[in-house]
């Protein structure tokens, strides 16, 4: 339950980061909503491959045995 | 060929000058505009708010912060650093306080707010005076009424969208910040919006505009008297609300500058008729 929480409150800023970004993209509203999905899933998967790569840099150098 | 512009077409100053001049002291980038009753009027205005929130708080804002996190760059992380001739003699007159812990006065949240919220009109003050030293010595600017845009913008997010017209957006922006900086609020409950315990966090979230202030007045004094489990998640919600609501006046700005510029261009002489 707690990470689903986690995903669902990271789902919502990273909309709202996508969305304050596409503003500045699109003036015009039709082309803002119909690039909204894209920007989000790429916006997604960036951070998503990022958070691997820490995950697995942690696990790996940092790690104390 | 001369291509210097007639004396009434040159600008009323470097905008640059003006902008720098009303950081230090509100107004002053007016009166070096040659526009006195405007520069008094925002002096008054701004460093009125400013004192009256200083009255209120006895001086005691940067109490605040933990001994380990005074510093000479504290006071820079601070919405007050708009109004920059106001933050100094803050700091100068009444620095961290005697060195022991004293009682807040009464109204110590509202008057840190309007601290704030001096800078935060005094940076409208400045975006004023950059459109006023871009106009002619002589006539109005089409840019003197877009730092009005700058101040709903932060009052309310998505009212800047709003009354331009740009209803959809307005919406979206309004019910994705407030709803953030809510949902935040209750996660954290009430915990983020305290300015004594979240000297910085509060900073961002300041930018959210009133519907924080509202917020502050009714949750932010809680008492914490058990473990917050999202107590961070909800304090980053709340301060991500406040640092997109920048954006949003970036945004407001920009269409208001360039529906402004559009409406004042003269037709051009190959349009449709003019030939």
């Amino acid at each position: 339950m707690d990470g689903l929480i986690h995903v669902l409150l990271f789902a919502l800023a990273a909309f709202a980061i996508v969305f304050a970004s596409a503003t500045f993209h699109e003036p015009e509203d039709g082309p803002l909503w119909k690039s909204l999905p894209k920007r989000y899933g790429w916006f997604c998967f960036w951070i998503v491959l990022i958070s691997v790569v820490m995950v697995v840099a942690e696990h790996t150098l940092a790690s104390v045995h | 060929m001369n291509w210097t512009l007639p004396k009434s077409r040159e600008p009323r100053g470097h905008p640059l000058v003006a902008v720098f001049l009303t950081w230090l002291m509100p107004g002053a980038g007016h009166l070096y505009l040659g526009l006195p009753m405007l520069g008094l009027l925002g002096f008054g205005i701004v460093q009125g708010v400013y004192f009256l929130g200083l009255q209120l708080s006895g001086g005691m804002l940067f109490e605040f912060l933990e001994p380990d996190l005074r510093g000479p760059g504290s006071s820079l992380l601070s919405p007050e650093i708009g109004n920059l001739g106001a933050l100094i003699y803050h700091v100068k007159q009444f620095g961290y306080g005697p060195g022991w812990p004293r009682p807040w006065p009464p109204m110590m949240e509202l008057g840190t707010w309007l601290t704030a919220a001096s800078g935060m009109l005094n940076i409208c003050l400045m975006v004023r005076a950059h459109s006023d030293a871009r106009a002619p010595k002589e006539g109005t600017s089409p840019l003197s009424g877009i730092a009005r845009w700058v101040l709903l913008a932060w009052a309310v997010p998505g009212l800047g969208h709003w009354l331009q017209g740009r209803k959809t957006r307005a919406l979206v922006w309004f019910g994705l910040l407030v709803g953030m900086l809510v949902l935040g609020s209750v996660l954290a409950e009430g915990s983020n919006l305290s300015r004594e315990r979240h000297f910085f966090y509060w900073a961002g979230q300041f930018l959210s505009g009133l519907p924080h202030l509202g917020l502050q007045l009714v949750f932010g004094s809680v008492r914490v008297t058990a473990e917050q489990p999202y107590a961070d998640a909800g304090l980053d919600l709340g301060c991500l609300a406040g640092l997109l609501n920048v954006l949003a006046m970036i945004d407001v700005y920009t269409h208001a500058e360039r529906e402004a510029l559009a409406a004042d261009e003269p037709p051009s002489p190959l349009a449709p008729g003019t030939v």
